[in-house]
């Protein structure tokens, strides 16, 4: 892992714009992602997490999802002022993307073959038979057994963790330098996400690629990430080095989350807790710290104003009027 | 694929035995078919010889092998009104219905394919709405009636168009036109919100992450996808090519199939019907099966299940 | 407050948001249209100026009043044989009505009995009773009418056998997809282990559960059946010619079409309102009582 920030987000605002109202999904969010390094993004469904993912790759769906504010500095150049043309070149080559479910993200009607030496063929500008090296290697990288044989398989032929095993290919197969896993093993059995976090830390000491890891499971965080943004409603609530959200989260709900998670170095009688209330509606929050409502140690402060995002140690940084 | 098209190509043959016999029964419904042929000045002795003529004087099942036999010889019998083999008066028409059903069949469906992926992926736009629009109201409209509308203001009107006739292009024009435009409204309905669908997947967004350009993105891997949905009801298209034929041979006095069909209808001429009725109902079938196959082809789920 | 912040404020505050319809126009037109309809069926000899069938050796192809020329005792002028078109459209009412009740009740029922029968049951019994329907949907019911109409003579209940003969089809398939559905349904496992017999799992819990899609296809359906059976009329093979019907009305115009126009033109028009409005109506409810059958 070196020092080289290869991602910059500052600031970022995301909106969907609909017939009945603006839902601000995003808003003003900044983190950054080193090369070789994962950050992880982790918080409740809804919370505005793959929103994130989807607004770096410029990929909201249209035309209700825009970015109206904020910059995506990526190697030195903003994203969100690239026009179309520009930014389909970033993608699938510089920034790539795996998303949630493997049953639907691959193509139905063609060969896992085609599907990743379409990307190869785009991007790399490779004669035929060098394509076809490239994406035997990319199915190699992931550890698809017998990868001549899988070239002409339909998606179908193939189990669920097989399945998000190409899907990495694809994403793997131009050699980016970003990639976004969106809840890659979330619909995995429980020991195919381990194999699968296992294959995804191995190539990323090959190929020093920077990883943003969405998910809602700390313990995913732990294995995997070397830092973390918690976000809710929106916004990132804090954002520490893994080892220290664990050992001293500052921010009430990285707490509460944490301690949703079953860990083996706790004694039997501690309890898990679970999160008391719903997430707030995007299109109605309430003033204040949007944690408020479902907050343990709410103050009266929290209810009426937004609480600044304070630094308090080493690259750990919180919103809560409580550090304060 | 083999079996798949054995068992199918087997229910088709059932099939066809089941509406042959249906017809078969229906054409005796009303007790004997030769009182239909009869004129009035005929005496008692002409109607059993008639009867003795075309084999009705016989039991059903024998009557139903009989018919059965002369389906499978080509044989479908006599025109009362003219004495000419059905066969042979089929064979003379059915080119013109061809010409004319085929050439609509190719524009409509190209013409809907492309409106209904245009409509679909600039959904809500100025496009979108003509679609919506048209689809609304072709589907509103009596067919024959936008016919007879259009010979008003192309031909009648303007003077530009013959109503009548198969002698040049010209008269392909609005025959055809307005058999494309009465297949047009389903079918652009149908890939659009199937196109629709496909374009709301995760594995379009897929291939966007990839950076495919759009145009790939839907030519390649969203319509293959989204015109899954629309074959499955090609049989149903390909009944509506035949109603349509029938209503617009009629009014543009087309001399194929479904112009002789109601002609032999309005004259009581039941071989001629009972011909023309079974060999479509042999095309359904046809259809259907062939339907069935392309679908194996094209969704590959289908086609290895079933090796 | 940052300046992005701000910039995203404009942005939000810049977007006005559609104003939404409080009248529901597309449901309130197609019901107008629709009782119009039925009403103008029931009272129609009060409505009509001329008895339908009356005709004028004089006022032969007399354009509509409104038009140069027109004799402004006939609003949408005659026919070839003096008969008024007014009148005619108000008595063709009837045939369009009754003939779309009619087939849709018995498409409706037939269709639904067997839908149940098939999905509940499943099996070989399915496999056979959907393989019929798949045939029955993709069979042009014209062919079927003409034949007939050569048989039995053209008449009200040759129309109503033709259509329903295939018509019952599109029924069948909706309801035995439901069917297949519910069939996994809690409820109906419940019943199931409490012992309720076939039957009554059927009528009790299934047939209540796809009423809402029956509703919807069946409005979905007047459209369907009133063109059917206009371009049957049309072809001479429907309701017999004393009788006035659309779809006649615009057969008769067709050799006229070069000196009189309006004996097509209107008669297609109160059609295309017709199923307009039945297909409006439908598209609301669906998207009321069923959004799920979107697809169709």
């Amino acid at each position: 892992m070196s020092n080289n920030i290869i991602l910059q987000v500052e600031d970022l605002h995301t909106a969907f714009f609909t017939r009945k109202a603006v839902i601000r999904a995003v808003d003003g969010v900044s983190f950054f992602v080193r090369e070789g390094e994962t950050l992880g993004i982790v918080g409740e469904s809804g919370c505005g997490k793959t929103v994130t993912g989807l607004s770096l790759m410029r990929l909201l769906p249209e035309p209700s999802g825009r970015i109206i504010g904020g910059k995506i500095i990526f190697d030195g150049r903003n994203l969100v002022e690239l026009d179309k043309q520009q930014m389909r070149a970033y993608r699938g080559k510089m920034i790539s993307m795996i998303l949630q479910d493997p049953m639907t993200s691959l193509n139905p009607v063609y060969t896992i073959g085609d599907q990743i030496s379409e990307s190869v063929k785009l991007h790399q500008g490779l004669p035929d038979d060098m394509v076809e090296k490239e994406v035997i290697s990319a199915l190699r990288l992931l550890k698809i057994p017998a990868p001549e044989q899988r070239l002409n398989d339909y998606p179908f032929q193939l189990s669920g963790g097989m399945r998000q095993r190409v899907v990495g290919a694809i994403a793997m197969s131009c050699h980016p330098r970003l990639l976004i896993a969106d809840e890659p093993t979330t619909a995995l059995d429980a020991t195919i996400q381990a194999q699968y976090i296992a294959l995804f830390k191995d190539i990323q000491q090959k190929t020093n690629v920077g990883i943003i890891f969405i998910t809602h499971d700390f313990g995913v965080v732990a294995n995997m990430c070397q830092r973390v943004a918690v976000m809710y409603a929106g916004k990132i609530v804090e954002t520490a080095p893994t080892s220290v959200i664990f050992k001293a989260p500052r921010h009430p709900y990285t707490a509460a989350l944490i301690n949703s998670v079953p860990r083996l170095d706790r004694s039997k009688d501690d309890r898990l807790d679970s999160i008391e209330g719903q997430p707030p509606s995007m299109a109605n929050l309430p003033p204040g710290c949007r944690f408020a409502p479902r907050c343990t140690v709410v103050q009266d402060i929290c209810r009426k104003q937004e609480p600044p995002e304070v630094k308090v140690g080493d690259e750990h940084s919180v919103s809560c009027w409580r550090v304060n | 694929m083999v079996r798949f098209i054995i068992i199918r190509l087997l229910q088709t043959i059932v099939a066809l035995l089941g509406i042959s016999l249906l017809i078969f029964l229906l054409v005796r419904a009303t007790g004997n078919p030769i009182d239909l042929m009869r004129n009035p000045s005929s005496s008692e002795a002409d109607i059993i010889n008639l009867k003795a003529q075309f084999g009705f004087d016989k039991p059903y099942p024998e009557q139903y092998w009989l018919f059965m036999k002369g389906i499978v010889h080509g044989d479908l019998g006599k025109s009362i009104l003219r004495g000419k083999p059905v066969t042979d008066m089929i064979l003379q028409a059915a080119p013109n219905s061809i010409r004319l059903g085929l050439t609509a069949f190719i524009i409509g469906m190209v013409t809907a394919t492309l409106l209904g992926v245009l409509a679909a992926v600039r959904r809500d736009s100025w496009l979108d709405n003509v679609v919506k629009f048209l689809a609304v109201l072709g589907q509103a409209l009596p067919g024959f009636w936008l016919a007879i509308m259009s010979i008003w203001v192309f031909s009648v009107y303007w003077h530009i168009l013959p109503a009548f006739g198969t002698s040049g292009p010209a008269n392909y024009v609005l025959p055809v036109g307005c058999l494309a435009f009465f297949l047009l409204p389903g079918m652009m309905r149908l890939v659009r919100s199937s196109m629709l669908d496909v374009l709301d997947s995760e594995y379009i967004k897929l291939a966007r992450i990839k950076g495919l350009p759009e145009r790939v993105v839907i030519w390649k891997h969203a319509l293959r996808n989204a015109l899954i949905a629309p074959l499955t009801v090609a049989g149903m298209l390909f009944a509506n090519i035949i109603t349509g034929a029938v209503i617009l041979e009629n009014v543009f006095a087309w001399p194929g199939l479904g112009k002789m069909s109601v002609d032999s209808m309005i004259a009581r001429d039941f071989p001629v019907v009972q011909g023309i009725t079974l060999l479509v109902a042999a095309l359904v079938l046809m259809v259907n099966l062939l339907v069935d196959i392309t679908y194996a082809y094209v969704d590959p789920q289908i086609r290895y299940q079933n090796t | 407050m940052s300046i992005e912040r701000k910039k995203a404020d404009d942005i939000v505050k810049g977007f006005k948001k559609r104003r939404t319809a409080t009248l529901q126009w597309n449901f309130l037109i197609p019901v107008a249209v629709l009782s119009l309809l039925v009403l103008t069926a029931i009272f129609a000899p009060w409505l009509a100026p001329y008895p339908p069938t009356q005709t004028s050796l004089t006022e032969r192809l007399a354009p509509p009043s409104f038009m140069e020329g027109g004799n402004p005792a006939y609003f949408l002028g005659t026919d070839t044989l003096g008969r008024d078109i007014l009148s005619r459209v108000i008595f063709g009412a009837r045939v369009s009505l009754s003939v779309s009740l009619l087939v849709i009740l018995i498409t409706a029922s037939v269709g639904t009995l067997i839908g149940i029968i098939a999905g509940y049951t499943g099996g070989r019994i399915d496999a056979i009773l959907m393989r019929i329907t798949d045939i029955s949907l993709s069979f042009p019911a014209i062919l079927i009418a003409l034949l007939l109409a050569v048989i039995l003579g053209p008449s009200f209940g040759t129309v109503v056998l033709a259509l329903s003969l295939f018509g019952w089809a599109g029924y069948a398939r909706l309801v035995r997809g439901e069917s297949l559905r519910l069939r996994q349904a809690d409820f109906v496992s419940q019943a199931r282990i409490t012992g309720s017999s076939s039957m009554r799992i059927m009528t009790r819990h299934i047939f209540p559960n796809v009423i809402n899609p029956l509703i919807v296809i069946s409005t979905l359906q007047i459209g369907m059946v009133i063109l059917a059976e206009s371009a049957l009329s049309y072809l001479g093979a429907g309701i017999p010619p004393t009788t006035p019907s659309w779809g006649a009305m615009v057969s008769d115009g067709r050799n006229f079409i070069d000196v009189a126009w309006w004996i097509s033109f209107f008669p297609g028009v109160a059609i295309g309102l017709v199923v307009l409005s039945g297909n409006f109506l439908g598209d609301w409810l669906r998207d009321k009582l069923d959004p799920r059958l979107r697809q169709l």
